[in-house]
């Protein structure tokens, strides 16, 4: 159909002016929303008995006009918690835009801390299913466990940085050092909720100089709850089985000769769970892989050069890692009864017939398997530092 | 249509008709004088100002009162004439139109008593402007010569460059009442034919009364009079014709302006410079890709300021959306309305700066520039932020090696900013889409004003974001189909 010029240009109005009426109808100015960079989440003592309990939220929001250059230079804090208290999480924001006049916005929110006490006393999957819904929040955004009151997590005396903000950054680091689980992204914890396998997440603790992160916290997969913390070196071996994160660690280890220290920093670990099945018994063999450095060692004379000395220093290093990684198998598999590092998932895969018989009650038979741990280190490289001599 | 009225005989009555129809203003001379010895009553017409006086007197009037002794000889008297005239182009003719158009294009009319014949003598010389460096397209390395309001000296810049036998020249005067030269220019056995002779059509069905720079020309040939881009390329440098031209394209040169056009033309030409195939080929390369982000940024980076700010606040990195949010904070309006103040307010300064004599240009760039929008943000009216895009904006838009691409990109940020503010990113997107839509249908003279984007022949992107070096340049542009596609072996 031919449309004259005089038509289309009338239809190109008619079509344009409907959208200037009614648009504009999402806008809304980035500084008049309440950019929440972190959401904490409490389980406050005081729940009336009988009735529903009750759920805190701290919501750290930024304060962009103490950034501006036109405010005196008195350092100040540049963000503002605001708590509330409610039924359901959606309760508790809307109760914030009665004491808010921005709306809060999530697309910039960085972390989520739930305390130890809401972590144990709520089922996860409720806690976090709101923010599975709600658009504006990302999978990506990090869900750290705290000790002790989540809001704390939240208030730093001497620090001005925004504790939201410097909390994301320190979950990163879990590249830099094998005592903090790798990260949990809201997605995963998500999938793991969903999928009732148990995990261990970045756990948070409160002091003075700021939040600090130490060690994990474990949840159990088929009650969605915590069930206990795990401590540094019960988190490095909790890493180790894990493997693949390619954490950046040190490890200390003896060398046998001289009983003198070694340190060894992790480039790459490879782990892998292999299930033996024989009859109805089900075992596993963990085999763990790495390479590294030599970074320090006090014996002496410490010779690099000696192809026996660096034997001497990686069968040392690998008894340190099998010793801590059996510890944290200790804790995980036979105190808390969980699967953190997913050696039913193994089974499933490799054994599907297996599995289906022993999945149901999973954890539970998992807890009386015998697991067996190999370690294999290969000391690539010993710095610009060969021999020591007088 | 003009009439054509023969000359008479009488010398007296060709004057009094001349006269009636030029006119009686002051500066046409008419000069009766005896042709020596022969005593024929003769007078010459010119129109002072436009003829070169003194060879008027020591080419013509001269021979003709001196030496016209032994011109006895010849039968005509006009041959007589011719003989003893020493100025290089000379013509006769007999129809009394065409004598008085010749006089007012600065020919002298010379006509004798006794013969229906007159003669044309040409003697153009008017005062012109030398040839200077073109101001709108300036390069650091090419040549420094840009085109004058002569069509004669701008045609033979680009002979000089173009030593072609083959190289044509068609002459139309167009203009009912200006009359004004129009040559068309192209390569006889390069150049398309149909392309030439859509251009010889398009030229002949203009019917216009004055024709007072090219972009008359332009406005009446374009295929789509809507658009916002040109579909014509305009440029003031000799050097540029002369590569199109060597690439098949049509040339159109216009008396009584420095700025030709050139058709058919793409959008890839628009962001090109000469310098491009100066230069060696990485950093043309480089160049010409610098160009395109500039594009990229004088279109959208407005409309994405506003769609981030008032919409998509989560696209932002978290604590430059912070920053943002603190430099904003006390600013009163919505980001749209900041965002049309400052723009609007820089297209006032350029066009304030484009008037003004150059210092006082400059005076005016710096009061903008530097005081409204310091003044600006500290009043809260608008957000730093806000001044670093629209600086951004207006540097990138400069970039543009032709001026009218630049225009074109001008008007469409406004309507992307409207998009933007109406429909957030979702709005930047669909008036793209509307963008690029009209560019694939949109065609100058035929050609794909995409090409060779659109329709795809990746043979041709050679030269297209980058400018590969020059001896894998070995065709022509396939879009303007030449007849000899071969550039080099």
């Amino acid at each position: 159909m031919q449309i004259s010029a005089r038509n289309r240009s009338a239809l190109l109005l008619i079509i344009v002016f409907p959208l200037l009426l009614a648009g504009c109808w999402d806008r809304n100015e980035i500084e008049e929303t309440g950019i929440a960079l972190g959401i904490g989440i409490d389980f406050p003592d005081e729940q009336e008995k009988g009735a529903r309990p009750i759920i805190a939220m701290t919501h750290q929001f930024a304060l962009p006009n103490q950034f501006s250059e036109s405010t005196s230079s008195k350092v100040q804090k540049d963000y503002v918690n605001m708590s509330s208290k409610g039924p359901i999480v959606f309760d508790n924001i809307r109760e914030l835009s009665t004491r808010s006049a921005r709306p809060p916005n999530y697309e910039h929110l960085q972390v989520i801390v739930i305390s130890e006490k809401a972590a144990r006393a709520i089922d996860l999957k409720n806690v976090i299913n709101f923010f599975l819904r709600n658009t504006e929040t990302r999978r990506s955004i990090r869900v750290v466990l705290s000790h002790g009151k989540a809001s704390d997590i939240f208030q730093q005396q001497k620090s001005t940085k925004t504790p939201a903000l410097e909390l994301r950054e320190l979950t990163d680091n879990y590249r830099k050092t094998l005592r903090i689980p790798p990260p949990l992204t809201l997605g995963n914890m998500s999938e793991h909720l969903t999928g009732q396998s148990s995990f261990v997440m970045q756990s948070a603790a409160s002091s003075p100089e700021g939040a600090k992160l130490s060690g994990g916290a474990v949840i159990k997969g088929t009650t969605a709850r915590m069930i206990g913390f795990l401590s540094e070196t019960e988190t490095v071996g909790v890493n180790w089985l894990l493997g693949g994160n390619h954490s950046n660690g040190i490890v200390e280890g003896v060398e046998p000769n001289s009983g003198a220290m070694l340190g060894y920093e992790v480039r790459k670990i490879t782990s892998s769970i292999q299930p033996i099945v024989q009859g109805d018994n089900i075992s596993f063999r963990v085999k763990i892989k790495t390479t590294g450095k030599l970074r320090e060692d006090w014996a002496f004379p410490g010779d690099a050069f000696d192809a026996d000395f660096i034997n001497r220093a990686e069968q040392a290093t690998a008894a340190k890692i099998k010793q801590i990684a059996e510890k944290a198998l200790a804790k995980t598999q036979r105190q808390y009864k969980v699967d953190v590092a997913h050696f039913g998932k193994r089974l499933s895969i490799k054994q599907p017939a297996v599995w289906k018989r022993v999945k149901d009650g999973w954890e539970e038979r998992f807890s009386r398997m015998p697991v067996s741990i190999e370690v294999e280190v290969d000391i690539q490289e010993f710095g610009t530092r060969g021999t020591k001599r007088n | 249509m003009m009439d054509d009225t023969q000359l008479s005989k009488e010398l007296h009555h060709n004057v009094e008709e001349i006269r009636k129809q030029i006119g009686h203003s002051p500066d046409v001379v008419i000069r009766s004088f005896c042709m020596g010895d022969l005593a024929f009553q003769a007078a010459l017409i010119y129109i002072d100002g436009l003829v070169d006086k003194l060879m008027i007197h020591e080419q013509v009037l001269k021979p003709l009162m001196h030496l016209a002794k032994n011109a006895a000889e010849y039968d005509r008297r006009t041959a007589a004439a011719e003989a003893i005239i020493s100025a290089g182009e000379v013509k006769e003719q007999n129809q009394l139109a065409v004598c008085v158009m010749e006089v007012l294009s600065g020919n002298t009319v010379l006509l004798i008593d006794g013969t229906h014949t007159a003669i044309v003598i040409d003697t153009h010389g008017w005062e012109r402007r030398s040839i200077e460096e073109p101001v709108s397209e300036a390069v650091v390395r090419g040549p420094r010569d840009g085109f004058t309001e002569t069509l004669r000296s701008n045609t033979a810049m680009l002979r000089r460059r173009i030593k072609d036998p083959s190289f044509t020249m068609e002459m139309y005067k167009i203009g009912r009442r200006s009359q004004t030269d129009v040559a068309v220019l192209y390569i006889k056995g390069l150049t398309n034919e149909a392309l030439v002779e859509e251009t010889r059509s398009r030229l002949k069905q203009i019917d216009i009364d004055e024709v007072l720079e090219s972009g008359y020309i332009e406005q009446l040939v374009e295929d789509n009079r809507m658009s916002p881009f040109p579909q014509v390329q305009n440029t003031e440098r000799p050097d540029r014709v002369a590569g199109a031209l060597m690439e098949g394209r049509v040339a159109i040169l216009i008396d009584g302006t420095p700025i030709v056009l050139i058709v058919p033309v793409t959008f890839a030409m628009m962001m090109s410079s000469p310098e491009d195939y100066y230069e060696r080929w990485l950093p043309s390369s480089l160049i010409r890709l610098l160009r395109y982000g500039a594009a990229f940024i004088a279109l959208f980076l407005p409309s994405l300021y506003i769609a981030l700010i008032s919409y998509n606040h989560g696209l932002i990195p978290t604590k430059l959306a912070i920053s943002i949010a603190a430099g904003r904070e006390g600013v009163p309006f919505p980001s749209i309305v900041e965002a049309l103040i400052m723009e609007i307010t820089l297209e006032i300064l350029r066009e304030a700066g484009l008037r003004l004599p150059k210092p006082i240009g400059q005076a005016v760039g710096i009061v903008g520039g530097l005081v409204i929008g310091q003044a600006a943000v500290q009043a809260a009216i608008v957000s730093p932020i806000m001044v670093i895009v629209v600086a951004l904006t207006a540097i990138s838009s400069f970039a543009f090696p032709q001026y009218g691409a630049g225009l074109a990109i001008r008007i469409l940020r406004f309507g992307m900013m409207m998009a933007a503010a109406v429909l957030g990113l979702y709005g930047v997107i669909l008036f793209y889409i509307l963008i690029t839509v009209h560019m694939t249908r949109l065609k100058s003279f035929g050609v794909p004003y995409l090409s060779p984007f659109v329709p795809a022949h990746p043979s041709q992107w050679k030269d297209l974001f980058l400018r590969f070096p020059l001896h894998m340049l070995k065709r022509r542009p396939a879009m303007v189909s030449p007849q000899d596609d071969k550039r080099q072996k």
